[in-house]
């Protein structure tokens, strides 16, 4: 029995952060993680500081949910001031949002791909992405952080022509995505390294609170858009879930949900009504907890605002931290070798920059208040994290 | 033997290393720019970089102690592996069957072995920056699993080159058998005669079937993808060559060129009666399937995810009995 510690600098991640993999012989049969590489206190950063600074913030919380991000700030923002958008607000975000989910989902099997090393596939993908990120920079002007939503509607209009070549490229993308697809269903290798792999009941699931394509592929049917309003009352949506809980179901899942966000982009073009893109929208000072699908999951944003728009306090709460629980607790037991609990560990699409949180402990293990790491190097003398002393020095 | 012909002999022996050098510089660019990246539709690496460039390029990159309990060891063992390569590819030479016993396939089965362990060696000798305490010791932070054995990245680098010794490189022996019981000798001087008076090998049934045994054995040995358990990047990343560094890896990138080239040249020898020699017209077979034998490589490898062992050990097994046909075939055609 021994442990295999992977990352925080490693290949098989993205981002940093460190498996900590118990085996016997090659079997993985029980496994920790070690987050705390990446904090950046977005949350402490908002605090006090007006909706059009805090939009920018959320948008960096994570660069390819970055259309998630702000959507369900200035969402939860517009419920607060009980404002409801024009039609063709909410179909114009409606097009980013899906847009913006079939590039991260087009990623993240990309991802997986690229985690089982078949090479091919995922540089298939990223051929494909390219397409959907042209679109993204042709309606924001930028392909990665766009700035688009704002409070009361949306910065800039989707012209007539950019509309064609929208459906232009998605007829382009949706062959490729079919395409790689069947490769995926259909090819023996593909499906020896991926079926019974990372496998997680329905119940666990539920129990380990696992979101969006993860708990889909597990046969949760959840999905947050199936209560958003504009998604209710315009495209009869339905989630699309299977009852495998393999890497096959999840890779698969985001496979179909790329073509359904296709579909809904179609429609949503096809009956995109004339209207403003932005209107008068005041904030007054109240509390929410806004949730909102992100192309990775459940996204909930608690916040309190004061007057004149001014965030008072914010929390986040992303969907990788819950889908990484999911990932430890049940995914990862009897994964038959470590290669495959990184493919395990890829198909939960796990965003660290997003997800790291602090909180700070006492000596008994006790939760303390935190306002900030700059309040603990003032309490302390030193954080222990950074070795930064109360004088800003580092150690 | 006159002096002249010693000379001759020599000379022979000089050139034809020279031209599988010159030639295996240029095969794992040819591998990975005309066919894996023309497959992923991506510009790939100029042809002259994975071989010819990256070597000279690490020659004059400066050299650190590796993390290792036997340094000096650990960095000879790239040299001692290109130095087994190279003499396989000397004792197929026709030049240098008058040594008996090493010009036979019993020799080349065991230095191949050699070159095999010398992977587990170089695993069990590495303890890489990766995979030890960094930044943070491990052991603080609350670890669940704080009486457990730490391990490292190569140690499972090394178990795995220990699986593969004694079983993934089945085909690759039992193809080179067929040869041999066709000849009924394990010379390779009599395997190249037999094949020059009834014709290559290659061409009846059971040297069909050992040839594609012996192409599958060829990547599992060269650790290609799908066979790469070893060093698979998505954990042990490059597994027991992690640690090197400058004119220790220059070694190992050109260990595996000349690797391609010698196996491809065996598989002329053995399947084709062809051995490679400067003075005859056959090295340009040598030089043909020494391409080939990449390309077909890296279509194979272009679209397949990599294997762990549980796809692993069904291959291998069903490629054997492949094999052990092949050989059954070889038995019957005597």
């Amino acid at each position: 029995m021994s442990y295999i510690p992977i990352g925080p600098i490693h290949p098989g991640l993205k981002e940093p952060l460190r498996l900590k993999l118990k085996t016997e012989g090659e079997n993985v049969v029980d496994a920790e993680v070690d987050l705390g590489y990446f904090y950046r206190g977005a949350e402490q950063l908002a605090k006090g500081k007006p909706w059009q600074k805090v939009a920018y913030l959320t948008e960096r919380v994570c660069g390819i949910c970055s259309n998630a991000h702000p959507i369900t700030l200035i969402e939860g923002l517009e419920k607060i001031a009980e404002f409801v958008p024009s039609t063709r607000i909410q179909f114009l975000r409606v097009i980013m949002a899906e847009l913006n989910r079939i590039h991260s989902h087009l990623l993240a099997n990309s991802i997986y791909f690229l985690a089982i090393e078949h090479e091919t596939l995922g540089i298939y993908l990223l051929n494909t992405r390219e397409k959907i990120l042209d679109l993204l920079e042709m309606i924001s002007g930028n392909r990665i952080l766009y700035s688009w939503n704002i409070v009361g509607g949306v910065r800039m209009d989707i012209k007539e022509s950019h509309l064609k070549k929208i459906l232009k490229n998605l007829d382009e993308v949706e062959s490729e995505v079919f395409r790689n697809r069947k490769m995926f269903k259909t090819g023996p290798f593909l499906g020896l390294r991926s079926r019974d792999i990372g496998k997680m009941s329905k119940e666990d699931a539920i129990g380990a609170r696992a979101v969006g394509p993860v708990a889909r592929g597990s046969g949760v049917k959840f999905d947050w858009r199936m209560k958003h309003s504009t998604y209710i009352d315009y495209f009869d949506f339905e989630p699309i879930y299977r009852n495998e809980g393999d890497n096959y179901a999840r890779i698969m899942n985001r496979f179909d949900e790329i073509l359904q966000s296709i579909n809904i982009i179609r429609m949503a073009i096809d009956e995109l009504p004339n209207g403003p893109i932005r209107e008068e929208c005041e904030i007054p000072p109240g509390t929410i907890d806004y949730r909102y699908e992100a192309p990775r999951g459940e996204l909930a944003y608690i916040f309190e605002t004061a007057q004149y728009g001014i965030i008072r306090n914010i929390t986040i709460r992303t969907p990788t931290i819950m889908n990484l629980e999911a990932c430890v607790k049940h995914m990862f037991k009897d994964s038959p070798t470590i290669a495959d609990a990184i493919a395990i560990y890829q198909t939960i699409d796990p965003c660290i920059a997003c997800t790291e949180r602090v909180i700070v402990l006492n000596e008994k293990g006790e939760k303390t208040e935190f306002k900030g790491l700059q309040n603990v190097v003032k309490k302390y003398g030193t954080s222990p994290k950074t070795g930064m002393t109360s004088q800003g020095n580092n150690k | 033997m006159d002096t002249s012909m010693i000379i001759i002999s020599i000379i022979a022996v000089i050139g034809t290393l020279i031209v599988a050098f010159a030639v295996s510089v240029w095969l794992p660019g040819i591998e990975r720019k005309f066919v894996q990246a023309r497959i992923q539709q991506r510009v790939g690496p100029p042809i002259s970089s994975p071989g010819f460039m990256a070597p000279i390029k690490f020659f004059f990159k400066e050299a650190m102690t590796p993390n290792s309990p036997m340094p000096r060891l650990y960095n000879a063992l790239p040299l001692i592996s290109l130095i087994i390569v190279v003499f396989i590819l000397l004792f197929i030479m026709p030049q240098m069957y008058f040594l008996g016993a090493l010009a036979s396939i019993i020799a080349i089965v065991g230095l191949l072995k050699v070159e095999e362990i010398m992977y587990m060696f170089m695993g069990s000798l590495s303890k890489s920056v990766l995979s030890v305490n960094m930044p943070f010791p491990d052991l603080v932070k609350g670890a669940k699993h704080v009486d457990a054995t730490r391990s490292f990245i190569e140690e499972l680098s090394t178990l795995r080159a220990f699986r593969l010794i004694a079983f993934g490189s089945f085909p690759l022996y039992i193809a080179l058998f067929v040869p041999v019981v066709m000849a009924k000798s394990i010379y390779i001087g009599d395997i190249v005669a037999f094949q020059q008076l009834n014709g290559p090998v290659l061409f009846t049934v059971a040297g069909v079937i050992g040839a594609i045994v012996y192409f599958i054995g060829f990547m599992i040995l060269l650790n290609e993808y799908p066979f790469a358990i070893m060093k698979t990047k998505a954990d042990v990343i490059e597994g027991p060559l992690l640690e090197y560094m400058s004119k220790y890896r220059a070694y190992t990138y050109i260990t595996r060129g000349f690797l391609i080239f010698v196996l491809a040249s065996l598989f002329a020898t053995m399947f084709l009666g062809t051995p490679p020699n400067i003075f005859s017209p056959g090295i340009l077979i040598t030089i043909a399937v020494a391409i080939i034998f990449p390309i077909l490589m890296a279509v194979m490898s272009a679209f397949s995810p990599i294997f762990t062992f549980r796809q692993f050990y069904p291959v291998v097994a069903a490629t054997s009995i492949l094999g052990v046909l092949a050989l059954v075939a070889a038995f019957i055609t005597l």
